[in-house]
């Protein structure tokens, strides 16, 4: 049995015994996708539901503003209020009431002689009470609205769609009925870049810093062994472990969205083709290892492991950054794209979650975060190589990276 | 001393900017003797047991186990050497024997071999009850001996101590020093460190006193006693250590 084999025998074993590393990659993403999913949105229902019972006071600032509001009957939970404009913008600041309507002075004339009448809508989007009576007042003023261009036309012989000479009709050819894949698109690339860093980040410091404040790294590197394979090893299961996360993350979303949800006429489901599947995987892969490269480089300056946490606090968060760039809106993935590492792991699986699979962009996206992660190994290598990082050391990382002459031999 | 000790070490220098933590130190170390390495804190022991494993590269000097020099051929040296840190260091989710079986088959071990030395190492050091137990739980105690089986169990030529008796009671120090008689007796060379000078006037043959980065004393135990001027070892360590003059 090789070094390499033994040694990753050994901190395999030592990692499928630590809870804390299953309980992030593994236990966290069966809860995460069905929260998200599930969790969040009976929560928004709810919060609407609750919304549109709550009873509302609208002032009405003129009698010829309530005179026009009662055209149409008063929504429900709903209280119109007469006062002045000026005093019920002061009680809209002081959230006293929810909104204010003011028709302007002789609109009704203007109306009836066939001009155009102007109706503010007072509201603010500082509390929510204020958009719901926002939300009620438009359709019953959208609906006087239509029943007054209704006789206008009568009046001159016309029918109600010479007031609508264009009908736009939008159409989604992809996603009209169900909302799932760009749900998905829209929160899976920054997730799983999160969880794969923070699945990363416990094993990395645990197997570096941890090591070195334990002593337990000095009875390894005075074992028959090269360096090089305890690193190996280590970055082998870091990258098995960040893996495992991509993929229970994966096995988590497609289960949740498998069951799906259904919210009114629109459903959030969705079911990934085989192709799909494998691209993704084939993308988790050196996505798995650019994030242990990563993380093993820069905990590995770590003398302690509260330090190596620090570093990988720090760490975590900039992995954010790549998740969010991917959502930016028109960024997307192309043969530029393809070659900034992470980023264009977030592009590629949002691409994958949309569909839109090209072969180039997957080739690209592949070749570039393996290289990366071969210059992280590099890194990494050069860090469990060097004696002043083993042993501390004011200047290590510059001397490590010939940013400051070595110390002569003598 | 033999003529073909098992541990050489020659002109030995290591320097950390303009700090130099050893300098110039040789002593070697035949078959079937103990040397203790012995000084205050700081002295420079531990930069020379890390020299002497090859964890650290020399600025100058050589260090020769079994005739196989560190520097160049660090990892067939150490299949002849077995390091036991200051530190109890052990891996706490794993058991005295994954951990033993992990370091045999590191040092190329396998098989019936292997379990034979496992079995013998737990029988020399009486680690049956907890072999197979964690280590994170174990007592300080049980851990140094599972953490001495561990540098062991291939059966070097040099055993490198480090105060394997520091986190002891009296009891337990007294089974090591007994397994360090044992090793003696078998022909293994060992460096043995230790701030315990009656474990020192026991079991070493020869003493190496250093101080500041060097060897300020060195010889047969009595004779580095008698030099001193002093009547016992820990007025000889307090005299070699510029505390006592």
């Amino acid at each position: 049995m090789s070094a390499y084999t033994v040694l990753l025998k050994k901190e395999l074993l030592d990692l499928v015994r630590d809870t804390r590393t299953l309980i992030v990659s593994l236990v966290v993403p069966i809860f995460i996708y069905p929260a998200v999913l599930f969790g969040l949105g009976i929560a928004i229902a709810a919060g609407l539901a609750r919304m549109k019972n709550e009873p509302v006071t609208i002032a009405v600032c003129s009698d010829e503003t309530l005179a026009l509001l009662a055209l149409k009957p008063v929504p429900p939970h709903t209280t119109y209020q007469r006062m002045e404009r000026s005093e019920a913008e002061q009680q809209l600041h002081e959230e006293k009431i929810a909104a204010a309507v003011d028709l302007e002075k002789g609109s009704r004339d203007d109306i009836a002689k066939g001009s155009q009448a102007v109706v503010a809508l007072l509201y603010t989007k500082k509390f929510d009470l204020s958009k719901e009576a926002l939300e009620r007042l438009q359709p019953i003023l959208a609906s006087v609205n239509a029943d007054y261009l209704k006789v206008r036309l009568i009046d001159k012989g016309l029918t109600a769609d010479f007031g609508v000479p264009v009908l736009t009709q939008a159409k989604d050819l992809d996603f009209e009925t169900n909302l799932g894949p760009v749900i998905a698109a829209g929160f899976l690339p920054f997730a799983l870049l999160v969880m794969m860093a923070a699945a990363a980040s416990f094993p990395a410091v645990d197997l570096t810093a941890g090591e070195r404040e334990r002593h337990t790294i000095e009875t390894l590197l005075v074992a028959p062994v090269r360096p090089f394979d305890v690193m190996l090893a280590k970055f082998t299961t870091v990258a098995l472990a960040t893996l495992a996360a991509a993929m229970a993350n994966l096995l988590a979303m497609g289960l949740t969205f498998g069951i799906g949800v259904s919210m009114g006429p629109e459903k959030i489901s969705m079911s990934f083709s085989a192709l799909q599947i494998g691209v993704l995987i084939s993308a988790f892969i050196p996505a798995a290892f650019a994030v242990s490269a990563v993380f093993l480089t820069a905990v590995s300056a770590a003398r302690t492991n509260k330090e190596g946490q620090s570093i990988a606090g720090v760490l975590s968060l900039l992995f954010m950054v790549p998740g969010m760039m991917s959502q930016a809106p028109g960024v997307e993935l192309n043969a530029f794209t393809a070659l900034i590492p992470l980023v264009n792991i977030g592009l590629l699986i949002k691409a994958v979650v949309l569909g839109k699979i090209v072969a180039l962009h997957v080739v690209l996206t592949v070749g570039s975060v393996l290289l990366f992660s071969m210059v992280g190994l590099w890194a990494a290598a050069k860090a469990f190589e060097s004696e002043k990082l083993q042993f501390g050391g004011t200047s290590a990382w510059l001397e490590l990276f010939g940013l400051k002459k070595r110390q002569q031999k003598q | 001393m033999s003529p073909d000790p098992v541990l050489r070490i020659q002109g030995l220098r290591k320097q950390f900017g303009e700090f130099t933590a050893v300098r110039d130190v040789s002593f070697s170390v035949a078959a079937g003797e103990v040397v203790g390495l012995l000084g205050p804190n700081g002295a420079g022991k531990t930069t020379t047991l890390r020299l002497l494993a090859g964890l650290m590269t020399p600025t100058a000097g050589s260090v020769e186990i079994a005739g196989i020099s560190v520097h160049d051929q660090p990892l067939l040296a150490r299949k002849q050497l077995g390091f036991l840190t200051a530190s109890t260091a052990l891996y706490d989710r794993l058991t005295g024997r994954e951990i033993l079986t992990t370091f045999g088959q590191l040092h190329g071990l396998d098989g019936a071999v292997l379990e034979a030395r496992i079995e013998k190492v737990i029988t020399e050091l009486q680690l049956q009850a907890f072999i197979d137990k964690r280590c994170g739980p174990l007592s300080s105690g049980q851990k140094q001996r599972i953490g001495i089986a561990r540098a062991i169990v291939h059966e070097p030529a040099l055993y490198v101590l480090d105060e394997p008796t520091a986190t002891l009671d009296p009891i337990a120090s007294v089974d090591i020093l007994e397994l360090v008689k044992r090793a003696r007796e078998s022909g293994r060379a060992v460096v043995y460190c230790t701030h315990r000078m009656e474990e020192a006037q026991y079991l070493c043959s020869r003493l190496v006193f250093m101080r500041e980065g060097a060897i300020v004393a060195e010889g047969p135990t009595a004779e580095v006693l008698k030099n001193s001027g002093q009547s016992t070892m820990t007025d000889a360590f307090l005299h070699y250590a510029g505390v006592l003059k």
